[in-house]
């Protein structure tokens, strides 16, 4: 059924294949930039990415004016001041993000500052008020699976000392570019392999059963989840296969773009608050989290998740499950699913197993509470919902 | 007055029990008068229609929640920005909840984002006062059971707020 209203939006173009990378400088060229930033980390320069990316522009005889490598796990708005310094002095026009969910959103951060040219990215902290003075070409290519950064107009930058985690929601923080290149993630090890691809499969199944969700929205939910299926086990017993790491990042991709338009759930509002009170890493608290969620919203949800089920297991097992059972069949899925990944590189099922302890549970519920993730769950949850679903989950 | 003027006249008097309710559900029920507690004095809130249509302003100030009147505030930690009337006027009759209304993109918000929740939680409560049963059963799934008489609220807002 259609929703009385919905928006959509996706303007990013995806270079999808193998040697994607050497299509980048002619890309740039059209968004007239020949000065170009790139945004990293000394880990992806340390294994040789970062060589990867600067081989690819020097190929086509495009240089960087200039390399951020500073970019911690949990980025700030003091390192997308400092990169906006860099951009400047530089004489930069256009930005390349080379990483994971981190780097992404400083670059976002940094897009907001030089194309708002402004010192202070704090007054844009909110939804839909960014208004760009001009365009920054931004590119971006992941090196995990599993975020969707790379399509998603969200980001997340905390600012230490006002001890806020600022949030900013607007198209103009999608990439005008996303770079899949097979290259760029067969170097993660198999547990990150493992928790990002789950990442990407939350997005996609809250993505698809939000209350944001839309016809456009849920075909690129599906895509994703059919693609996890059959390649997240792959890309993790073996990081060399090229076709299920190239599928992988297809899928995160495609998730992103879900979600990005129909916004995430409970598992992202509790996923959060783990990561904020216990340091629970995202992807981890997400395996940990999704089928707990999913049961507790399958009253209200279960025809959505039943649809899922073909999707998740396939045709065969959706035909011989009866349609009043498909939903929690689906939700059995996703537990094989994660114990199959248990069994493979250790996947963490529970939240002791990621070193949570029971006291911390009031604390992460009054958090996951203040996490906007929770007003686009399909089921309203309150304190002691959560709670409850923590201590299931523990 | 056009359709357009007398749907801003209805919006305004619709901001002005939701504003002046939401004060006296801050002394009267409980769970609003725990968010209020958990805002930062000064904090503030602002609902406003654009392109500069009505608006209504809540601060809390000596540690109680104020109505600021039907204006805009300017440094409001958190500003709710309706793109229109016809957006708007659902979410204020009750016949829309917020949360239908930020996934139909019918508004914006500048600010924190965290504050956001807690101010929806507190204008939900609210709501329930404000609406009878009949109405709020439709866009909540869960309508909060109300502390007080409707009756109470309703007086208190309209003379003592």
């Amino acid at each position: 059924m259609l929703p009385r209203y919905y928006e959509f939006y996706n303007p990013v173009k995806v270079l999808s294949g193998e040697n994607a990378l050497e299509n980048l400088p002619h890309e740039l060229e059209h968004l007239h930039a020949s000065r170009p930033m790139l945004l990293t980390n000394r880990e992806l320069t340390q294994i040789g990415l970062t060589g990867v990316v600067e081989a690819a522009l020097k190929s086509a005889g495009l240089a960087l004016a200039a390399r951020f490598e500073d970019i911690p796990p949990d980025s700030s708005v003091h390192v997308v001041n400092a990169a906006g310094r860099l951009y400047r002095e530089a004489n930069c026009d256009a930005i390349i993000a080379l990483g994971g969910g981190s780097v992404i959103d400083t670059a976002k951060g940094l897009r907001i500052l030089i194309g708002q040219e402004t010192d202070d990215i704090m007054q844009y902290m909110g939804a839909d008020i960014v208004k760009p003075k001009r365009h920054v070409p931004f590119a971006v290519i992941p090196t995990t699976a599993g975020t969707g950064s790379e399509a998603t107009l969200v980001a997340v930058i905390a600012h230490p000392e006002r001890k806020v985690k600022m949030e900013f929601v607007s198209h103009h923080l999608l990439p005008d570019l996303a770079v899949l290149d097979p290259r760029m993630t067969q170097s993660l090890p198999p547990r990150l392999t493992a928790s990002t691809g789950m990442d990407a499969l939350v997005h996609a199944i809250e993505g698809y059963t939000c209350i944001q969700r839309n016809p456009l929205s849920d075909a690129y939910a599906w895509a994703a989840i059919e693609l996890i299926r059959e390649y997240l086990p792959r890309a993790v017993v073996n990081g060399r296969d090229t076709e299920a790491r190239l599928a992988m990042a297809n899928a995160a991709l495609m998730a992103g773009v879900a979600f990005s338009n129909s916004m995430v759930g409970l598992v992202h509002a509790i996923g959060h608050a783990c990561g904020g009170v216990a340091r629970v890493a995202h992807g981890d608290a997400m395996t940990i989290l999704l089928p707990h969620v999913m049961e507790y919203n399958l009253d209200v949800t279960g025809e959505r998740y039943g649809r899922l089920l073909l999707a998740l297991a396939g045709p065969d097992v959706y035909a011989a499950t009866p349609a009043a059972e498909r939903g929690a069949k689906a939700i059995a899925t996703v537990r094989e699913l994660s114990r199959r990944l248990n069994e493979a590189c250790g996947l963490p099922l529970r939240l002791q197993d990621v070193g949570v302890k029971e006291d911390l549970l009031p604390d992460i519920a009054r958090t996951a509470l203040n996490d906007g993730a929770l007003l686009m769950n399909p089921k309203e949850a309150g304190l002691d919902d959560v709670l409850q679903i923590l201590k299931q989950a523990l | 007055m056009g359709m357009k003027g007398l749907k801003a006249l209805l919006i305004r008097i619709l901001l002005w029990f939701l504003g002046r309710g939401m004060c006296v559900c801050a002394r009267l029920d409980s769970r609003v008068a725990a968010e209020v507690s958990s805002w930062a004095e000064g904090a503030g809130l602002c609902l406003a229609i654009a392109p500069s249509g009505p608006a209504m302003s809540l601060a809390r100030q000596g540690g109680r929640l104020r109505f600021l009147g039907l204006r805009p505030l300017p440094d409001a930690t958190l500003l709710i920005t309706f793109k229109h009337l016809d957006g708007a006027l659902p979410v204020f009759l009750g016949q829309m909840s917020i949360a239908r209304a930020y996934a139909e993109r019918r508004m914006t918000m500048r600010g924190d984002l965290t504050f956001a929740m807690s101010a929806v939680r507190a204008i939900l409560v609210t709501e329930a006062y404000l609406f009878p049963g009949l109405i709020t059963r439709r866009i909540m799934q869960r309508v909060p059971v109300r502390e007080v008489s409707m009756a109470r609220v309703y007086l208190v807002t309209l003379f003592a707020a």
